[in-house]
């Protein structure tokens, strides 16, 4: 039986919409013969995640809570995720719905031979008016991997989703939420073996280009080592 | 009337239709009036500065794109076509 872990705490009120949402990424799993190991509606320790994550190597994870560039979030406080146990990520396939990851976590799991990571590289935003939608468009990439597309494909498929929501809610008089949904998924990202990171930084772009995005990701920045 | 200002203007009549509409962008959140409040602000915290810039983008980039989207933000800031 195939595992999947499945993060998702409960702490503010933004927490209760995610964690709402979870429920419905969880009867996903579990339709398509997932065990599901659900931790969350309260406040999550990066003890319990570490060790939820060290007991099945390899199988999905999906965090569905606050995010910032550089971790995943359990609490206010407390980050489950981060730079420091980020490889706990390698040889496995992650799915986010949190703010930012994608920036700078993500691309550390993708070096570290995350099989897949899956997140946002902006402030995942959303509205009250239009939450259906939002959930939608959230756990959507989960929805079409687990029926068999490929990352690139549940990438496109998603962005297409959100462009066909941002419609329906432009039709429904509901502007402020269609631009907010379109802006989530321009932020989305994927990064898989075919599918590097990108970067904004000029060097990065150059050693990618140079050295492809294996070697061209690890060099160090020269702004970094002018700092030290 | 630049683009911006059609969004904005618009933008602030939806807002005033629906005030119990709450935004969560991260662990901040938002009546429409306070967010639209911020669109043409010019002191902003940086983080909210962010979150402007990417909203204001990705209207003009649905002005731009999508006809629909542009007729009513017409319509809406009473802008003749």
């Amino acid at each position: 039986m195939s595992v999947a872990v499945l993060v998702a705490p409960k702490f503010d009120s933004a927490t209760e919409y995610s964690y709402d949402w979870s429920r419905e990424a969880k009867a996903l799993l579990e339709e398509k013969g997932y065990k599901v190991i659900d931790i969350g509606g309260r406040r999550v320790s990066k003890a319990e995640v570490e060790e939820a994550l060290k007991r099945n190597s390899n199988v999905l994870y999906i965090h569905m809570n606050h995010g910032s560039e550089d971790a995943h979030w359990g609490s206010e406080d407390e980050a489950v995720i981060n730079l420091e146990n980020v490889q706990l990520l390698s040889e496995r396939e992650t799915y986010c719905m949190n703010c930012l990851s994608a920036k700078k976590l993500g691309v550390e799991a993708w070096k570290d031979k995350a099989e897949a990571y899956w997140g946002y590289v902006e402030v995942f935003t959303f509205t009250t008016e239009a939450l259906d939608e939002f959930r939608e468009f959230a756990n959507s990439g989960l929805k079409f991997r687990l029926e068999g597309k490929t990352w690139k494909e549940c990438l496109q498929l998603a962005k297409d989703l959100a462009k066909a929501l941002a419609q329906k809610l432009v039709e429904a008089g509901k502007y402020i939420a269609s631009v907010i949904l379109q802006g989530d998924a321009d932020a989305l990202r994927c990064y898989t073996e075919d599918m590097p990171p990108t970067s904004d930084c000029a060097f990065r772009r150059l050693a990618i280009s140079i050295f492809g995005p294996k070697i061209g990701w690890k060099l160090p920045s020269p702004w970094n080592v002018l700092k030290v | 009337m630049k683009e911006v200002e059609i969004i904005v203007k618009a933008l602030k009549a939806e807002a005033t239709q629906k005030p119990k509409e709450i935004i969560y962008a991260g662990r901040e959140r938002f009546t429409y009036k306070e967010f639209v409040a911020m669109l043409n602000s010019k002191k902003l915290q940086k983080n909210h500065k962010k979150l402007v810039e990417s909203f204001l983008q990705s209207a003009r980039k649905m002005f731009n794109e999508n006809p629909t989207y542009k007729l009513k933000m017409m319509q809406l800031a009473g802008v003749e076509k």
